[in-house]
C-alpha cells in the first residue's frame, strides 16, 4: 500500500465550511451514484438525477461533461481559483465558458464528481440544476452595475430570482428546461432577454423599478421570439410571477414529446391570451411566501461591487506599444463610473486553460476587489479597473497569453461544442471556429476587428451556438453525394443580437464545411457593397432579399465529388474521412415524472436509514425511515395535483386521499400514522421495526403509483 | 476521501522552433484512438490548437491522458495518470514514468512526428495532480519525498539529477527535475532499474 496522507489528518473536517444544504445534496449525489452503480436506481432516473447536478453524458462513452452554474456569470477570485484547480485535476486542464455564462469541463470520470462538487461548494458554487428539466443558470448583462446605458443595476434582482427558483418545489416537474435572463437596458445585446422562457428587461414606471417581461422565447430547431407578457412588472412582483409561470409550465407543459416541451410550444398550443390567463389565475392562488421579499432584500443587502482602488485618469503612457494601444482600443471600455474601465478578456472558442485561469485569479488580486463576469459571448469581463492600472494589467494578461485583441469583434466567434463532445453534433463547429480563428490572423485579418458583424456556429440545428441571432449564422448538417457524405453548414444570415435579440435569421442553403470561410468573406463583401447609410447586415439582408444572397454564394455551395476533391469529405481540423454519428442528446434529460423522483428519493432515505441502523444510530435510523415514508406519501399526493409549495399537511392529506378511500393498504398506512405521532425516543427504541415498516410503505406506494 | 496516490503528472520539455504545427500529431492520435485494447483505455482525442496555452492536442483516456502540453514552463509531452497505479510511492512514480516514456517513444517514432520538435530528455516536471489528497505542504513532502527520490534514483541514477520544488502552496506539489546527462527517451526507458 502506498504511503498516503491519512484522512484523519486532513479529511474529516475538510467540508465543514460548506453550507448544510449543499453538503447534504452532494452526499445524496454520492449515495445515488453508488446505488446506481449497484443496480439499485433505474438508469432513466439516475440520468435525469445526475443532469440536475450538471453531470452530462458526452458523445464519448464513459466520460462526463460537467456544467458548472455561475449565476449572472459572477465569479469571485476564490471561485476562479477553484475552477482552475478542479479542471486541472479532474478534467483535461481546460475550462469552457458557455453562452449562458456557465463553465464546462470535459472528460470527467463521474466518480470524481462528489469531491469536485465539494471543492466548488467550498467557494459557494453549486452545480445543482445546471442541466436537466430545471430552471437553468439565470443569466444577466455582464456589464450590469457599470454599464453606461442601463436603467438600473439588475444583478440583485437576477440573484434573488436565482436563489428563489433554485431547488424550488414548483420547478421540479417540467417537461423541459426553463431559461431566465435579465437585461439592464432594451437596446444592447448583453442579456438577450427576448430569446428566453422568461426574459426581464429593466423598466421604470412612475419612479418605481420593474421589468418589461417576455415569456416563451427560445432558439432551438424552431426559434421563437418571446411574447411580451407585460410592459411593466414591479420588481417585487417578479418572484411570485416566476413561480406562477413555473406552476403553469409544470402542470400544462408537454411531458411526452420532448421536441415540443419548451414553454414556447405550450404558448403556441393554447395561445398567449390563455397562457397569460392561467398564469394570472395561478398567481392569485399562490399562498404568500415570505421568500418573495426576503430573497430580494438579502440580494440587495449582500450585493457589493466595489473598486479596489481610487478612480484615475485614462492616459496612454508615453512610448506605449502599438500592441497596447490596439488592446486599449478593442478590449477596454469605460464604465459609467468615471475613472474606471471594463476589460474584456478574449477567449478563443470560449476556452481558457487551468493554468491561465489560476494565473488570472492571482494577478487580479492587484486590480479588483470583488467579482468578474463570464459573458454570454464566451469571454471574461474584468470590471472596476482603475484607469492607471491598465498598462500593468495588459502586461500581466500578456504574460498569461490572454491579452489577444478582438473581444466582441468579428473574430470573436461563438461556437457550441459540436462533434467534439456533443452527442447531437453533426458537423465540427469548434473545428470550423478554430480554422476561422487561424484565418483571422492569416488570410482574413482585414476582417478580424470589425465590430458591425457577428458570426455564430452550431454543430446541428439545435442552436446551442445561437446561430439564429448572428449576422452570419451557420449550423451543421450533412450532404450526400454518390456513396459519400460530407459535412456542410446551413447558412443562416440576418439575425441580430441587437434589442435583446429581436430578429432571427433564416436558412438560405448549405455550403460545404470547408467553404464556410469563403462564404463569410463573400457575404461581408456583399454587405459592404450594398449597405446604405447606417443599415445593419440584417437590414441589408431584408432589403436585398434572400434570393440575392443565395445567388451570391451559389458557386460556393457546389459540393465536389469525393473523386474530385476528397478534402471536402473531411471536417474542419480533422484529418480523417467524415462519417455522421449522432446519438441521443441529454440537453433536456429524460422526462422523469416528479413522483418517480420522489419515490426514488424515498428509497434513498430508506437506504440511509438502514445504514444508520447498522451503525447503531437508532434515532437517526427511525427519523430517516419516517422521512422516507413522508417522501413516498408526498409522491402519491403529487399525482393528485398537490404541490409541496402549497405547504399542505402530508399525513392528513394522505389519510384523506389514500387511506379513507382504500387505495393504500391500510396496515402499512396505519404504521405511518403511528410513526407520525410517536416521540423520538419511542421511535428510536423501535428503530428496526420502523426501518422495516418504511420498506413496506415505499413498496406499497410504488404499487399504487404504478397503477395510477 | 480517496487519499490514494493515483494522479501523477510527468512532463518532458520539448524544444520547438518559434512557429510549429502540432497538426501531424492529430493524425497519429486519430489512429491511436481506434485501438480498442490500449492499456491507456483511450476515450478520444481532443484538439485545442486555438489555445496559446493548454493541452494543444491530447489523447484523453480512462487510465491516463497524454498530450502535447504548452502550459508553463513550456512545451512538453505530458502524461497524467488517473488510475491503476499500485505498490509503494516509489513504484508508482516509476510506473507513471514508464507509461509516459512508452507513449512518448512511440509517438516520436511515428512517421508524422514533426522532427523540429525535440524532446529534452534531461528536463522534466513531476507533479501530483491531486490537491485534495496531496496539497503542496510539509505533510505531503514528508509522505512522498523519499519515494520520489528513490524513483528518480532508478530513472536517472543516484546523484544523476537535481530537483527543485515548486513551493507555491496554491500550485500542485511537484518538482522540476534536471538530469545531469542528456539521454534520449528510449535510453531513459531502457535504463530504468
Amino acid at each position: 500500500m502506498a504511503t498516503t496522507v491519512a484522512d484523519a489528518t486532513r479529511g474529516s473536517d475538510r467540508w465543514s465550511s460548506i453550507p448544510e444544504v449543499m453538503r447534504k445534496e452532494i452526499d445524496v449525489f454520492e449515495t445515488e451514484l453508488r446505488r446506481f452503480q449497484a443496480g439499485e436506481v433505474p438508469e432513466k432516473v439516475f440520468t435525469e438525477f445526475r443532469l440536475r447536478h450538471g453531470a452530462y453524458g458526452q458523445r464519448q462513452e464513459r466520460v462526463q461533461m460537467q456544467r458548472i452554474k455561475i449565476p449572472m456569470g459572477m465569479l469571485t477570485l476564490d471561485q476562479l481559483g477553484a475552477l482552475a484547480d478542479i479542471s486541472e485535476e479532474y478534467a483535461v486542464g481546460v475550462l469552457h465558458v458557455t453562452t449562458r455564462q456557465d463553465f464546462q469541463c470535459h472528460f470527467i470520470d463521474i466518480n470524481d464528481c462528489p469531491n469536485m462538487f465539494r471543492r466548488l461548494a467550498e467557494t459557494g458554487i453549486t452545480t445543482k440544476e445546471a442541466c436537466g428539466n430545471t430552471v437553468r443558470n439565470v443569466t444577466c448583462c455582464p456589464e450590469a452595475g457599470v454599464c453606461t446605458t442601463e436603467l438600473f443595476d439588475v444583478v440583485p434582482h437576477a440573484k434573488a430570482m436565482t436563489y428563489f427558483m433554485l431547488r424550488h418545489p414548483d420547478a421540479q416537474n417540467f417537461g423541459r428546461k426553463f431559461k431566465i435572463a435579465y437585461s439592464g437596458c432594451a437596446e444592447k445585446a448583453c442579456g438577450l432577454a427576448r430569446m428566453h422562457d422568461l426574459g426581464a428587461v429593466a423598466a421604470i414606471k412612475d419612479g418605481q423599478e420593474g421589468f418589461q417581461v417576455f415569456v416563451g422565447g427560445g432558439l432551438g430547431s424552431l426559434p421563437q421570439q418571446a411574447w411580451e407578457y407585460s410592459s411593466f412588472v414591479p420588481a417585487n412582483e417578479m418572484l411570485p410571477l416566476a413561480q406562477a409561470i413555473a406552476r403553469v409550465f409544470g402542470r400544462d407543459g408537454e411531458k411526452t414529446n420532448r421536441a415540443k416541451a419548451r414553454m414556447k410550444f405550450l404558448i403556441g398550443k393554447i395561445g398567449f391570451d390563455e397562457f397569460k390567463k392561467r398564469v394570472d389565475e395561478e398567481r392569485t392562488k399562490l399562498p404568500f411566501d415570505p421568500a418573495w421579499e426576503q430573497q430580494l432584500e438579502t440580494a440587495l443587502a449582500e450585493y457589493s461591487d466595489q473598486p479596489l482602488k481610487a478612480p484615475s485618469k485614462l492616459e496612454t503612457p508615453a512610448g506605449a506599444s502599438a500592441e497596447y494601444k490596439k488592446w486599449l482600443e478593442l478590449n477596454v471600455r469605460p464604465q459609467k463610473q468615471d475613472g474606471y474601465s471594463m476589460v474584456e478578456v478574449f477567449l478563443p472558442l470560449g476556452d481558457i486553460s487551468s493554468d491561465q485561469m489560476s494565473g488570472l485569479a492571482g494577478v487580479l488580486k492587484k486590480y479588483i476587489q470583488s467579482t468578474i463576469r463570464a459573458t454570454v459571448s464566451q469571454n471574461l469581463l474584468l470590471r472596476w479597473i482603475t484607469n492607471e492600472d491598465l498598462p500593468a494589467l495588459h502586461e500581466d494578461l500578456k504574460a498569461l497569453q490572454i491579452a489577444e485583441t478582438g473581444a466582441g469583434k468579428l473574430k470573436d466567434i461563438t461556437a457550441c461544442p459540436g462533434t467534439d463532445s456533443c452527442k447531437l453534433g453533426i458537423s465540427s463547429s469548434r473545428g470550423l471556429a478554430g480554422v476561422m480563428h487561424e484565418k483571422f490572423s492569416n488570410g482574413m485579418s482585414d476582417l478580424a476587428d470589425r465590430d458591425d458583424l457577428k458570426v455564430k456556429l452550431s454543430g446541428c440545428f439545435n442552436s446551442c451556438g445561437q446561430h439564429h441571432i448572428a449576422d452570419l449564422g451557420f449550423f451543421g448538417s450533412i450532404q450526400r453525394k454518390g456513396q459519400n457524405s460530407a459535412p456542410v453548414f446551413q447558412v443562416v444570415p440576418g439575425g441580430t443580437t441587437n434589442n435583446n435579440g429581436d430578429r432571427y435569421g433564416l436558412a438560405i442553403g448549405k455550403v460545404p464545411a470547408k467553404r464556410v470561410p469563403d462564404t463569410i468573406r463573400r457575404l461581408v463583401e456583399l454587405y459592404d457593397r450594398e449597405k446604405q447609410d447606417n443599415e445593419t447586415f440584417a437590414d441589408v439582408v431584408e432589403r436585398v432579399g434572400k434570393v440575392r444572397l443565395k445567388e451570391e454564394i451559389a458557386d460556393l455551395a457546389e459540393l465536389p465529388t469525393m473523386e474530385e476533391n476528397d478534402d471536402f469529405y473531411r471536417d474542419n481540423r480533422q484529418t480523417w474521412v467524415y462519417h455522421k454519428s449522432v446519438g441521443v442528446g441529454e440537453c433536456a434529460g429524460e422526462v422523469v415524472d416528479q413522483a418517480e423522483f420522489m419515490l426514488n428519493d424515498a428509497d434513498r432515505l430508506q437506504f440511509e436509514a438502514t445504514i444508520a441502523l447498522d451503525e447503531g444510530r437508532t434515532q437517526e435510523a427511525a427519523q430517516k425511515a419516517f422521512q422516507a415514508q413522508m417522501k413516498a406519501a408526498d409522491a402519491l399526493l403529487f399525482t393528485k395535483g398537490l404541490l409541496i409549495s402549497d405547504k399542505y399537511d402530508t399525513v392528513a392529506e394522505f389519510r384523506k386521499l389514500f387511506y379513507d378511500t382504500g387505495v393504500f393498504w391500510k396496515p402499512f398506512a396505519e404504521n405511518f400514522f403511528r410513526s407520525a405521532e410517536e416521540s423520538a425516543d419511542e421511535a428510536s427504541a423501535a428503530a428496526r421495526s420502523r426501518v422495516e415498516e418504511a420498506t413496506l410503505f415505499i413498496e406499497a406506494a410504488q404499487g399504487v403509483y404504478s397503477q395510477a | 476521501m480517496a487519499n490514494d496516490l493515483q494522479r501523477i503528472d510527468w512532463k518532458v520539455l520539448v524544444d520547438t522552433p518559434e512557429k510549429y504545427s502540432a497538426d501531424p500529431i492529430l493524425t497519429v492520435f486519430e489512429r491511436w484512438r481506434q485501438e480498442k485494447d490500449a492499456p491507456s483505455d483511450w476515450v478520444d482525442l481532443a484538439d485545442y490548437a486555438h489555445m496559446q496555452r493548454g493541452p494543444r492536442v491530447m489523447m484523453a483516456g480512462k487510465r491516463e491522458h497524454f498530450s502535447l502540453d504548452t502550459n508553463v514552463p513550456g512545451v512538453g509531452l505530458l502524461l497524467q495518470t488517473r488510475k491503476g497505479l499500485e505498490g509503494s510511492v516509489e513504484e508508482r512514480f516509476v510506473e507513471a514514468m514508464k507509461r509516459h516514456l512508452a507513449l512518448a517513444v512511440r509517438l516520436t517514432g511515428e512517421e508524422e512526428w514533426p522532427l523540429d520538435l525535440q524532446p529534452q530528455g534531461d528536463k522534466w516536471i513531476v507533479a501530483i495532480n491531486d490537491r485534495l489528497g496531496f496539497p503542496n505542504d510539509a505533510a505531503t513532502e514528508a509522505a512522498l519525498k523519499s519515494g520520489l527520490t528513490a524513483a528518480l534514483d532508478r530513472i536517472f541514477g543516484a546523484g544523476g539529477y537535481t530537483m527543485t520544488r515548486d513551493e507555491d502552496p496554491l500550485r500542485r506539489y511537484g518538482y522540476s527535475v534536471e538530469a545531469k546527462t542528456a539521454r534520449t527517451l528510449a535510453e531513459i526507458l531502457g535504463g530504468i532499474s
